[in-house]
This record gives structure tokens, sequence and C-alpha cells, in this order.
């Protein structure tokens, strides 16, 4: 029965070629909108790694004349700062950083150990960090006062640096980590690691990710600086307004914007999805017309070849046998159509434009399966009603048919 | 094209319904997302208010500096923008402008978010806004650092729940600005002027600014015509070279006068960076990136067009072999291949008009939809003539596009066979 069906089909093989090629076009569609939504549902199910729930950061813009203080005097400016943060009722714990999250502003750079180098991205922090915005330590400790002693500079990681640098399930506590031709005395010892820190949020991959320790007893250098503070749940914008009033009675010149993570998470969760729904809605709406396509034009060709089905059960073949031989000839082409789509979207890791990041081996296969089943099932929707009016090809009539 | 040929079209058409309604249903689908698209496009680069002035104006958006070990990359400086770039002979105008950032204003001890660009006096003659009440703010405002602003009809209504502003006082940043005039709502896709508040430069708080080459703020460059801006863009490269870098922590500049196409396309390109003809030190490539992108886009619609194309075709097979027996009638009657082509290509021309006109309505409600989602605010996008006839011209592209294969095959049909009815 295989052997005839595919006998058949190589006999309209031009008239089948369009159709291929249509099915192969509407494959690779199917596997955009999937690998996007794939890769990105599994990036929003892997944890972040710290709050974004009652959580606010102040953008503070500083200028390059340290208040117009002496160099002993700026270096009070940050504990004063938190001082007045947790002196509020509202505020729960305070830390002070560099880069916000949610953001894909940062530091990067790049060190080594034993010649393996790695891309780090920076995110320099005060000790407060670790209860404020709720990290938890998979090993090790977080930064705190008693790294001051320490002749190296510490650092705590996150488990894809450590994999990265010395394998998976290693604890780097302890070890130690150089820029690129340093000695080991000029390097950063690693103290702590965490599970995870996707800083830019979740729906971007996450970096290598080191806390560098910013000590709130030396002057803000110009620039950024973030100050991070986890608020009681239903605190409201009035204390948005005092924390910024006695900001400003500390550093008039210095410009200060708060921001709540919540809608932060929310605006990146926005900006991120976006693309994918329209293109999904798109898709969507091409696989439809595609699938009205392909039932018009099967339908087409039952009504061309009725005197063919007719002899066929005026010779004894049942409906069944008339339904499931209209099906399998679908069937048979969109398998090609899908082989074919695969061997074209395999080539994405190589062809691999400079724009979009290549996807790991894995997603890949997951996507193709998936791509792969759901246009089986719509090629299969589509034979339904055709396959079944050719059950309804009365012989007689078919055979007097003009 | 004759009238038997068009009565014949629609009563073709008409016969099978199921077939003419999925094809439209396609073609209608597909140019309404590519008149949509062109519309955005032309939402986002063409001329409209307030950067009116888009066909003969040059901006300075991003500029590097860069040495053998680091490389910062950003928005210019107020003092690079003002020395080097505000002086250009040959311009008409040249306004200089903060980036529009995030601040918020409280009212009755509720926040309300808004963006606020700093902007000098010229920015009112290089961008044509709307002005609803009161006038801009002028370059000696700009001089005193008067703290005056200017607001959006939408903070208007927000703050001062939509009465007249004008005099008023409005508090962000924990400074108080007296309100000067309104103005009508900027959609928030304008790169240069989207924002909500307008305040004069020198009423940053710290004075810091003047000095950087570096950082948050951008150039709007207005030439007399499109004519001359080869030249300024020729001056800026050339005034580059004579820029002092020894206080600061780079040995090379690269940046360039564009237009919002070239921004783009560099960024989406070259991940911002710049090409050679751009750079002191004519390091890199040289890339064209505007044409590049051109390119991509015209090859990324027609293979956005290939599928729906792909399954007229198919439709359009179906439709000749199902009429195999009328061809074979007139061919042996003494009908050309050329008559019976030509027949076809009416009847495709009809179908993909018709879902042209289609998907008009089509586009208009995903536009009216778009606007509504916080996805584009303050958009006003609507169906621009340009756009419009961008679709149409799509409408016709599409039609010969997926009529050539079928009508080849159709003038290849044999008389006999056709008669036969075998396939």
């Amino acid at each position: 029965m295989l052997l005839h069906a595919l006998r058949l089909a190589w006999n309209r093989k031009r008239r089948n070629a369009l159709v291929l090629l249509e099915l192969v076009g509407s494959f690779l569609v199917l596997f955009a909108v999937v690998l996007a939504a794939l890769a990105a549902w599994r990036s929003f199910v892997t944890p972040l790694g710290f709050d974004w729930q009652n959580v606010w950061i102040v953008h503070a813009q500083v200028d390059r004349n340290l208040l117009g203080l002496s160099e002993e005097n700026a270096a009070k400016v940050p504990d004063l700062f938190l001082a007045e943060l947790e002196s509020l009722d509202a505020v729960e714990s305070a830390a002070i950083g560099l880069f916000p999250v949610f953001d894909p502003s940062g530091m990067r750079t790049t060190w080594e150990d034993d010649g393996e180098r790695v891309a780090v991205e920076l995110f320099p922090a005060s000790p407060g960090m670790e209860r404020t915005l709720g990290l938890e330590l998979a090993s090790g400790r977080f930064l705190g006062e008693e790294d001051r002693g320490d002749p190296l500079s510490t650092v705590v990681i996150n488990r894809k640096l450590a994999s990265e640098v010395w394998g998976a399930d290693v604890d780097p506590v302890g070890r130690v980590l150089v820029p690129p031709g340093a000695e080991d005395s000029e390097g950063y010892r690693v103290v702590g690691m965490v599970e995870h820190f996707r800083k830019a949020g979740d729906l971007r991959a996450e970096g290598n990710m080191a806390f560098q320790p910013l000590w709130t007893d030396q002057p803000l250098g110009h620039g950024l600086v973030t100050f991070f503070l986890r608020v009681r749940p239903g605190t409201t914008a009035a204390t948005e307004k005092e924390i910024l009033d006695r900001f400003h009675a500390i550093a008039p010149t210095w410009r200060f914007d708060v921001d709540w993570l919540e809608e932060n998470r929310q605006r990146h969760l926005r900006l991120h999805l976006a693309p994918i729904a329209i293109g999904g809605l798109v898709a969507g709406f091409l696989l439809l017309m595609v699938g009205l396509g392909l039932t018009g034009v099967l339908w087409q060709n039952v009504t061309l070849r009725t005197r063919e089905i007719g002899l066929r059960r005026a010779v004894g073949a049942t409906g069944p046998a008339v339904r499931w031989q209209v099906l399998l000839e679908l069937q048979l082409l969109s398998l090609l159509g899908i082989a074919l789509g695969t061997l074209v979207a395999g080539q994405l890791p190589l062809v691999g434009l400079d724009v979009l990041p290549s996807p790991e081996p894995a997603l890949l296969g997951q996507s193709l399966l998936v791509s792969g089943l759901l246009l089986f099932l719509l090629t299969t929707a589509c034979g339904l009603y055709p396959s079944w009016l050719a059950t309804r090809i009365h012989p007689a009539e078919a055979l007097h048919y003009e | 094209m004759s009238k038997s040929h068009l009565v014949l079209a629609w009563k073709v058409l008409w016969r099978r319904k199921f077939f003419t309604l999925i094809s439209l249903f396609g073609i209608a689908i597909t140019l309404a997302v590519l008149t949509v698209v062109a519309a955005l496009a032309d939402h986002t680069f063409g001329a409209h208010a307030p950067e009116v002035h888009g066909d003969r104006s040059l901006g300075v958006y991003e500029l590097e500096m860069y040495s053998e070990s680091h490389e910062y990359r950003g928005e210019p400086g107020y003092a690079f923008l003002d020395r080097h770039v505000r002086g250009l002979p040959g311009a008409e105008a040249v306004t200089v402008a903060s980036r529009a950032q995030e601040s918020a204003t409280y009212v009755d001890g509720e926040r309300i978010t808004l963006f606020l660009q700093h902007a000098d006096g010229v920015f009112w003659r290089v961008l044509e806004f709307d002005f609803l009440e009161g006038q801009p703010f002028t370059e000696d405002d700009d001089r005193n650092a008067n703290p005056v602003a200017v607001i959006s009809r939408e903070i208007r209504r927000r703050v001062f729940g939509g009465g007249p502003a004008v005099g008023r006082s409005i508090e962000i940043g924990q400074q108080s600005f007296q309100v000067v005039g309104v103005v009508e709502n900027v959609p928030s896709l304008r790169e240069f002027s989207a924002a909500d508040v307008w305040v004069p430069i020198s009423t940053l708080p710290s004075s810091t600014y003047r000095q950087g080459l570096l950082g948050g703020f951008r150039g709007l460059i207005l030439a007399p015509s499109r004519d001359d801006l080869p030249a300024l863009r020729a001056e800026l490269r050339s005034r580059l070279d004579q820029v002092d870098l020894s206080n600061e922590p780079g040995d090379h500049l690269a940046t360039a006068a564009e237009t919002l196409f070239e921004l783009e396309a560099r960024r989406a390109l070259a991940n911002g960076a710049f090409s050679a003809e751009h750079r002191t030190d004519g390091s890199g490539e040289s890339v064209d990136h505007a044409a590049r992108l051109r390119l991509l886009l015209g090859i990324g619609i027609l293979l956005f067009m290939a599928l729906p194309s792909l399954n007229l075709v198919n439709l359009s097979i179906s439709r000749i072999l199902e009429r195999a027996s009328e061809i074979g009638v007139r061919k042996s009657f003494g009908a050309s291949s050329r008559e019976l082509v030509a027949q076809f290509v009416v009847e495709n021309l009809v179908l993909t008009l018709l879902g042209g006109l289609l998907a008009l309505p089509l586009a208009a409600l995903a536009l009216e939809i778009l606007s509504d989602t916080a996805l584009v605010s303050f958009s006003g996008v609507g169906l621009g003539s340009r756009a419009y006839l961008a679709g149409l011209g799509l409408a016709i592209v599409f039609g010969l596009l997926s009529g050539a294969y079928p009508a080849w095959r159709m003038s290849r049909l044999h008389p006999i066979q056709a008669l036969k009815e075998g396939s």
C-alpha cells in the first residue's frame, strides 16, 4: 500500500512538487515561531536569582565635583544616603550598586584561570545587597566587611561562570581568577557562589556575573550610581517623594529617579514578548491560509480523480481504504516536507547572521520536533474533509462522470 | 484588457466561491501585514511632526571614543556638540538637546511618570511643534537658566486636569518650572524629540555637562536643502580630526551625521559600530549599512510574500486544471495562448486587487489596535496615503508574481489532452 501510494505520488510529481514547496515553507515559518517561543519559555521559567517584588531602585546621576567637598568628606556621603534610607520605617534594607537590574548596561571584562578565559560582567555591590535583593548563596558567603583584610580582592560569582571556568559541580570557593596575563596576587578570590543572577531580566540570556565589593566609605565616582532598597509591602509613592526630598537635601546638584522593579520587569517582559506575540499572530494567519489552500487543492484533486476512485470502489475497495489512500498520499508528502524543512533549518547554526545568536542543539531539536508534529497535525486536519468526500463517491455515478 | 475579460473573470471567480474566498483571505492577510509594516516604517522614518524636515536634516546621535584597550560608545556630550557641530558652515540651524529621560512629578501623592528632555532655544526652530497654548522658551531663557517648561497635552491633562496651564508651575525632580507652552503629544517613535516635558538645558542641577565630550546629548542639523547634506557630512568628518583629545580617556573619535534610516541600519546591522570612513584612524570596515538594510528588507518582504504566493499559485493551478476542458475547447476554436494567458492574468489581477481592497480595513484595524496597546504610545499612526499606495503597489506585484507560473502552465496545455480532461 505504501509503495503504491508512493508511485501514485510520483506520477503527479510536478503537481506535488508545488504542494511540497508550500509545506516546506510552512514548516520553516512554524519552526521560527516555535523556536522563539520555546527559547522565551525556557528563559522565563529559569529563576532570576533575585527578588523584584517590593524592591525599588534610585538612579543617581553623580556630578564630577564630589559636591564641592574635600575627599575626606566626600567619602562619608554614601553612608549618609544609606543611613537616610534605613531610618525610614518603610525601608527594610538598602544597598548601593553601580548598575541597575533589568537593564543591559554594565561593565564587561575578561578573566582567566590557568589559561582558561572567560568573559565576565561585573556587578559592584555593597554588602547589604545580599539582603536587599534576596540573593541566595549556593556555596560560600556574600561579600562582607571581613573581606577588607584580604590581600586579594574578593568576588562572588554565579554558577554559570564557575561551570565555564572549572566545570559543572565544582565548588569555586577559594579559587582565584585573574585578568589575562596577570599574577595570582593581582587576582580575585571567589568567596561565594549564587545559583543564578539574571541581571538582564527573565527573557535575556544569563551572563557570567561577578559581584565585586563596593565599599560605602569611599567617595562615589562620577557617572551613574544605583541605590537598591527593599520596602515593606504596601509602601506608597509618598515614601518615594520622601526619599527623593531627603536625597536632594544631601546632594542638591545630583539627579535622582526612582523605579519600582516590578514595573521595570513588566516593561522588560512586554518589550521582549511583543515581537514573539506579533510573529506568532502573523504565523498563525499564514498557516490558516496555507491550511485552507491545502484543503482546497486536495478537494480539487479528489474531484479530478473521481473516476479513478469510483473504479476502485467498483472493484471492491472499502470506504476506509479509499480514505486512507488519500490521507496516506498527503501524509507522505508532509513527512517529506518536514524532512526537507529540517534539512534547511539545520543549516541555521552554520549560516547564522550576526544578528541572531545561535541556539543550542537541545533547543533546536525540540523546536524541530514540535514544529514537525504541528505541521503533521495541520496537514492531517486539512486532509480529513477531502478524504471523507472520496468515500462518498458512488461507483456507478463516478463511472458516469463527465 | 476589455470589458469581456473583466466580465468573464468575475463569472469564473463567482462560480467557485470557496476557492475565491480562500484565495481572497490569503491575499488580504498578507497585504494587510505588509501595509501595516509600511505604515509603521513610514511613521518611523518619514518626515512627520515634529521632525518635519527629515529630508533635509541630519542627526548626530552617537559618538565613540576609543583607544587600544578601551571603547566608550554613547551619546555625544554637550561640549562636543556645542564646539564642533553647532558652527557647521552651510547649516541653516543646529539644535542640541538631551535624550529624554524618565522622571516623575507627584500630584496629590500620586506619581506621574514622564519623559523629560533638556533642549536649547534653537530646538523650536528646527522642529515644528503644534502649540495648543503659549509659546516655546527662547535662547535667552537657556542663557539665563530660567526655570520654564513646555509640556504636552497629556501632561496638561494629568497634572492640571486639562485646564489652561500656562503660568502654572510643575515640580519635576525636585525642581520647580513655570509652564510657558503646551504642545500636541509627540509620538514615542520620534527618535530626537519624543518626550512629555521640555526644559532649557541650563536648568540642569549640575553644570558639569558643559565639559563632557561624551554623554547624554544629541544634535540635529537643519540644512537649507537636501543637496547641502553631503557637504555637511564631509565638514563634520574633517572637524573630527581637529578635536583635542589630550584630556580624554581615548585617542580616536568616531561619529557621523546620519539620517534616521542610516542610524537604525547601523544599530541593527553593525551593533552600533561606525564604519571606517567615520573613524579618525580609519580602522575597521567601510560598509554602507543603509544600503544593506534596504537590501535585507527587500529580501525579507519577498520571502514573506513567497508563502502566500505559493499558496495562490497552487490554487490557481487547481482552477486551471478544473477548467481544462473549457481551455481545450477555446484552443481548438483558435484562441491563441496569448489570449488565454491574458484572460488568466486579468482574473488574477482582479483577485489580488480585491484582496488589496479587503486588506485596507484590516490594516486600519490592526493599526488601531497597535495604537491602543502600550506598545506604541501616542502613535497617531494612520494609514497615510503613502502606505496606502505602497499596499496597492504590493498587491499588483503580488498578483503578477503568483500568476506567472500558472499562466505559463496553462499556455502549455495541449487542446486534445485538455479535452480528454486527463491531467
